[in-house]
């Protein structure tokens, strides 16, 4: 287990991830659309997105549209680069043959 | 909030349940934030299928030559009215609140979109006035270029968002509107129809399987 990104391997954080690298390369999604696909809690999301932004995976633009002011948040690349490797670690944790193969 | 709650909670994820997640939030976007196939080629599958088929059985003999009734263009043109209402109403909800490359590509499709229907309808103004309009190819013209611009701007939907059932869908509607020219009023409703509508039909069929297969 000591292989998986602490960061990432945490049940929101995961949820998180999962969602912004399963929609297509470079687009970012408002705050709240975010939330609503993610049904969590404003609090609670914005807590996970700012360990998430801390590690350098996700970036949060804020901008205005007219006088309302937007935040997008979206993966960095470095973001996506941890996604995919949690993801071969976690795929070789369930399949060691693979795992023997690859290394 | 309990911080410590939540830490344990984390902890006690294994690989397993981690993947679980993966995948259900990977379903989670496809269902909430892309633009399903389904629902866009089954709403004008349903339209063209039923609409061209009311067309057809109203078409009678005028002095003009074969033409359908009034009311059934009008029911024609409720349901593309209706089938485009479903399109905008779903792909706004899907789309709302992204911004990015894609967003970028689906907006310049719908000016696309938007610009070739006014020069259609621009362009049928002038056929509407001439003598053409009066002859054979009158109904021909009327639907074929309409239907051209549909499968055209499908093959460049298809080509942009790399998706192949709507690119093989929009050169299917090339096809079927190619042969439509030579069937001519009023066989040519029936081959909107059947095979335009049908294959509209087939397109959402398609996209069934391909999402069953992903999942």
């Amino acid at each position: 287990m000591s292989d998986l990104d602490p960061v990432i391997h945490a049940q929101s954080r995961l949820r998180v991830m999962a969602t912004l690298a399963a929609m297509p390369a470079d687009e970012e999604i408002t705050f709240p659309r975010l939330q609503q696909v993610l049904e969590m809690t404003a609090g609670n999301l914005s807590t996970h997105l700012r360990k998430l932004e801390d590690a350098g995976y996700v970036e949060q633009s804020k901008t205005h549209r007219g006088r309302t002011p937007v935040t997008y948040v979206g993966l960095t690349r470095p973001g996506r680069h941890a996604y995919d490797d949690y993801l071969t670690s976690l795929r070789a944790m369930l399949d060691p043959t693979r795992q023997e193969q690859t290394s | 909030m309990d911080p410590h709650r939540t830490t344990t909670e984390d902890d006690a994820l294994d690989p397993a349940a981690s993947l679980a997640i993966i995948d259900a939030q990977r379903a989670r976007v496809r269902d909430s934030v892309e633009v399903d196939g389904r629902i866009i080629f089954g709403a004008w599958g349903v339209a063209w299928l039923v609409g061209y088929l009311v067309l057809h059985t109203t078409t009678r003999d005028t002095a003009a030559g074969p033409s359908p009734s009034g009311w059934g263009f009008a029911v024609f043109g409720v349901l593309l009215a209706a089938a485009l209402a479903v399109t905008i109403g779903h792909v706004t909800s899907r789309t709302t609140g992204l911004r990015g490359e894609s967003s970028r590509i689906g907006a310049m499709l719908g000016i696309g979109w938007f610009v070739a229907f006014a020069t259609v309808f621009a362009v049928m103004a002038a056929i509407m006035r001439s003598d053409v309009a009066d002859g054979p190819m009158g109904g021909v013209l009327a639907n074929t270029i309409p239907c051209l611009v549909v499968g055209v701007l499908y093959l460049g939907q298809g080509a942009a968002w790399q998706e192949r059932t709507q690119f093989v869908l929009g050169a299917w509607i090339c096809v079927v509107t190619a042969a439509s020219a030579f069937v001519g009023v009023p066989g040519l409703y029936l081959v909107m129809a059947l095979a335009g509508g049908g294959g509209f039909l087939l397109g959402a069929a398609v996209e069934q399987v391909l999402r069953g297969r992903r999942s």
